[in-house]
């Protein structure tokens, strides 16, 4: 049984609440029983003003007694206050306190309400136009407590005061006291009509009250949620800007000082020929060096540029890009077939590798070329007009350039590198493999940061910018695309590169 | 008296091969690793009398964390460590501080480029500097021993 009572004590009011936090506004500055002083001095002063205007009158003992145990209540409510401990503003409490702070509060409300009943019942019952005060009490109610818990207050409200003017109508209570002693006749609560139409009146009166409130309190707190919640988004947003600064900068000051090896690097070796280090066959051999870093620095500026390029652009290139990826393989192959020739590695001309999905376009492709063949054209290998990407061409040109020329510099002389392009249903793949070093496991994870080099590849001692694949991961967030990779040191490695499909076939 | 033994640990074979040409005919023995692990390894197997230690190797703080490691090894703590980058004396300090004062306990800082005048003369004070360091308190030792 505990769990249900706690399920339902802490919804009492779940946190982010608006009405909770101006309850605990409310509760932090002692608001209802600062009110609650001051209409017992109101009150105290109506008594005596009455006494003055209304010598005659005979008020029952019943007032004083009332307004006593309204201070008394109050005192009590003071020492209450004081075991709820209440975070400073603006920390918001746990459902515990929350809780705690609603039982209060009704407590509170209900025992005004029965103090509010029993002065009207000593001060004139359905003639005593104070009876407002229920209307005010309702409206409290609905601003700050849960709706069934103001429900039950307007209900309670209306209850009480039926109590007491039907009571006195029937004779349950007796005896009336009239709320103007000195004016005769007036005699109220003894006309049925008159009781119920007070009755009718206070019952439309709450509930319009009820309705109303409960509204706008609906409202505010929708309001409040959108402000919370754009609040918490801000705040991510924020926090996504800072550490997105901070990968910036760490960023730049990587670039500089990748960008002042090199050239730090030439001047070291220059000053070694200048200051005579270097004699002999060395001074032959450092020059080599020199322009082979030179070279490299020029690559590396080359590649900043292309990633700076890349991440300035938007992603919407990628999204109508119809990039036919045999055509941009062939073209690759192109390139490389010589270094790879003076490199003694066997770099295989790009191969597609049939599976059993067909799409659209290359059934009408098909049938296009069966038109040609019917028509006697000279037909001529040429790319499949079937494997477009969605990637920008020069994008996708960098990407599986970069991907090449890594499978080839770590491949030792003798190896071979194999490039297969395998079409599914939603992506088009690419795999690279070669037979070469290979890399080791830890390394996977930092592969695709810039400036990042696997450990094998700084044994190997092959000069790279370790910008290459973090060109590649760019682009492929950037186009949705994904990269796996699959290697075994000294064995040789994998890198399939899952291409997106272009939207619409030519 | 043998030749003292360095070891460079760098990713950058032409630094290492300048290194080796700007210091063996000085009379020291120079070895070159170009990463971290293997290094780490060849300190172990064959302590040299110097480390020659780059700060970028495959992550950019990798010298910071192969310094930490060797000043918490008992049989390599007291090996003096000269901190090799293009990042100059300053920054590199700064970012060592990024990672926690005990990743500073270098004894000298050499900035690329590198001159050979420059490499030798912090070379050879570090290790006469080591040397004294280590006289003082072999002779404290004996002082004690012989009180």
């Amino acid at each position: 049984m505990m769990p249900m009572r706690d399920a339902i004590l802490r919804n009492f009011y779940p946190s982010g609440d608006f009405r909770a936090r101006v309850l605990l506004d409310l509760m932090r500055a002692r608001w209802l029983i600062l009110w609650r002083w001051i209409i017992l001095l109101a009150a105290i002063g109506l008594i005596m003003v009455d006494r003055v205007v209304l010598p005659g009158a005979n008020r029952p003992a019943g007032v004083l007694v009332c307004a006593g145990l309204l201070g008394l209540a109050n005192v009590v409510w003071i020492i209450l206050h004081r075991q709820v401990p209440i975070p400073v503003a603006p920390a918001m409490p746990g459902p515990d306190i929350l809780t705690s702070v609603a039982i209060l509060t009704n407590a509170q409300m209900i025992v005004d309400l029965l103090l509010l009943t029993v002065m009207l019942r000593f001060t004139g019952g359905v003639e005593n136009p104070l009876v407002v005060f229920y209307l005010f009490h309702v409206v409290l109610a609905a601003q700050l407590l849960r709706s069934l818990n103001a429900m039950v207050q307007g209900a309670a409200a209306l209850v009480l005061y039926s109590t007491v003017v039907v009571g006195e109508w029937a004779g349950w209570l007796t005896p009336h006291y009239s709320f103007l002693p000195t004016v005769a006749g007036l005699r109220l609560h003894e006309d049925g009509a008159s009781v119920l139409a007070a009755i009718g009146a206070l019952a439309v009166a709450i509930s319009g009250c009820l309705l109303s409130m409960m509204r706008i309190s609906f409202h505010l707190d929708a309001q409040e949620r959108t402000l919370e919640q754009t609040h918490r988004h801000l705040t991510a947003s924020y926090q996504a800007i800072q550490k997105m600064q901070a990968q910036r900068a760490r960023f730049t000051w990587t670039a500089a000082h990748q960008l002042k090896s090199p050239i730090a690097v030439i001047q070291t070796l220059a000053a070694l020929v200048r200051d005579g280090v270097a004699t002999g066959g060395q001074i032959h051999d450092v020059a080599e060096r020199i322009i082979r870093r030179c070279a490299s620095g020029i690559e590396q500026v080359s590649e900043l540029l292309t990633l700076a390029r890349i991440e300035q652009n938007t992603p919407d290139r990628h999204v109508s890009a119809q990039t036919n990826v045999e055509t941009i393989l062939l073209k690759l192959h192109v390139r490389f077939a010589e270094p790879a020739l003076a490199k003694g590695v066997t770099l295989s001309a790009p191969v597609v590798e049939r599976s059993s999905f067909i799409d659209p376009c290359e059934r009408k492709s098909a049938e296009r070329d069966a038109i040609d063949a019917a028509q006697g054209e000279l037909y001529a290998p040429c790319p499949h007009p079937s494997l477009r990407v969605a990637v920008d061409d020069r994008d996708l040109e960098d990407c599986l350039g970069n991907v090449l020329d890594n499978a080839l510099k770590y491949t030792p002389a003798g190896g071979a590198v194999t490039v297969s392009i395998v079409p599914n249903a939603r992506d088009i793949d690419v795999r690279i493999a070669d037979t070469g070093i290979g890399i080791a496991e830890e390394s996977y994870a930092e592969l695709f940061e810039p400036f990042r080099r696997g450990q094998t590849a700084l044994k190997a001692g092959v000069p790279g910018s370790g910008l290459g694949l973090a060109i590649v991961k760019e682009v492929f967030d950037q186009a949705g695309g994904r990269v796996a990779v699959q290697s075994k040191v000294s064995e040789g490695t994998t890198i399939v590169l899952s291409l997106p499909r272009a939207k619409e076939c030519a | 008296m043998s030749a003292e033994r360095i070891l460079v640990i760098d990713d950058d074979p032409d630094v290492c091969d300048a290194l080796k040409m700007i210091l063996e005919p000085a009379g020291y023995r120079v070895a070159c690793c170009s990463t971290g692990p293997e290094g780490v390894a060849r300190l172990h197997a064959e302590p040299p009398d110097l480390l020659l230690l780059d700060i970028m190797l495959s992550t950019p703080s990798e010298g910071f964390h192969i310094a930490y490691e060797v000043r918490q090894d008992e049989q390599l703590r007291d090996m003096p460590i000269v901190m090799i980058s293009a990042i100059g004396k300053k920054m590199g300090m700064d970012y060592a501080r990024e990672l926690g004062s005990d990743y500073m306990p270098v004894e000298d800082f050499l900035e690329k480029p590198l001159t050979a005048e420059a490499v030798r003369r912090v070379v050879r004070q570090t290790l006469d500097r080591r040397g004294r360091d280590a006289s003082c308190a072999t002779g404290s030792d004996s002082a004690r021993a012989e009180n």
